[in-house]
């Protein structure tokens, strides 16, 4: 069974570098759909079903922390998993994150493994999937 | 209000080991930079904490952000203001890197970074307002300047 995934990141280099983590990790996510700001992932959230949003914090327009808040207002939270994917490191900021409703946290710059682990600690999946990463 | 201090030789180290994690360039800090080639780009941002508030500059050239660009995406360009875009994420992410070591767990905000394209004259007046820059050489071919304007 394939789960759904938003990538919502205002560099596309990045949201390309994490698509192509997906692929490698061998973990089934498909399809993965992309945001360049929380504004434009609001509105992918509400047309289409999304197990996994894995969401940047500073954003222009609506950054990863207004993004959960929105998701936990309306209830979103429930049946998506949010992964924080970002170059902040303040633990403040994290520990924040995590009380709105994130969880799981991965620091740039990020290896194939690193997005991978998380993603197993949060998903149960039918078999264990074939690791790309070879 | 405390002075922020920034030692360059931990600045050199946080440059090189985020350019070759995040971008797979190598990184040689003790090699003779070459001349700038025009235009120099510059990713810019600004950060503020209690300590005090400044900005942090990355520059390259168009080549080297290319060569960056190319190496995240594994090939697959999307568009010619690929280059910009990788430029202003790996300054994001030298930020995330540096604030830490700076500031501790409260962090500090900071901003989204600017992509400019200047001539030599105008990078190297800016560069003149840093507390601290250093200067790298990419892959035995590209300069790179980071600068911590405050």
């Amino acid at each position: 069974m394939s789960h759904s995934a938003l990538i919502v990141d205002d560099s596309s280099t990045t949201r390309l570098a994490i698509k192509r983590c997906l692929l490698m990790s061998g973990l089934p996510f498909d399809p993965v759909h992309e945001a360049s700001n929380g504004a434009e992932a609001l509105v992918l959230l509400e047309k289409e079903p999304i197990d996994l949003v894995l969401a940047d914090v500073h954003m222009p327009v609506m950054g990863g922390a207004e993004l959960i808040a929105a998701m936990a207002s309306a209830g979103m939270l429930a049946k998506t998993k949010v992964v924080v994917v970002s170059s902040d490191r303040s633990e403040d900021l994290l520990e924040a994150l995590r009380d709105a409703g994130a969880q799981g946290f991965v620091r740039k710059p990020f290896r194939p493994e690193d997005i991978r682990s998380v993603l197993c600690d949060l998903f149960t999946f039918a078999s264990e999937p074939e690791d790309g990463s070879n | 209000m405390a002075a922020i201090e920034i030692d360059a030789h931990r600045i050199t180290q946080i440059l090189t080991e985020v350019l070759q994690d995040a971008s797979f360039v190598l990184i040689d800090a003790t090699a003779r930079p070459p001349a700038w080639q025009e235009p120099v780009m510059q990713a810019i941002l600004g950060f503020s904490a209690a300590d005090g508030d400044g900005r942090l500059l990355l520059a390259t050239t168009k080549a080297c952000a290319r060569v960056m660009a190319e190496n995240m995406c594994a090939g697959e360009l999307d568009g010619a203001q690929q280059a910009d875009d990788a430029l202003g994420e790996v300054l994001n992410i030298v930020t995330g890197v540096l604030t830490a070591e700076l500031f501790g767990p409260k962090g500090c905000s900071f901003g989204l970074p600017k992509i400019s394209h200047s001539d030599v004259s105008t990078h190297e007046a800016l560069l003149q307002q840093a507390a601290c820059s250093v200067t790298v050489v990419a892959d035995e071919t590209h300069r790179i300047a980071f600068a911590a304007i405050i």
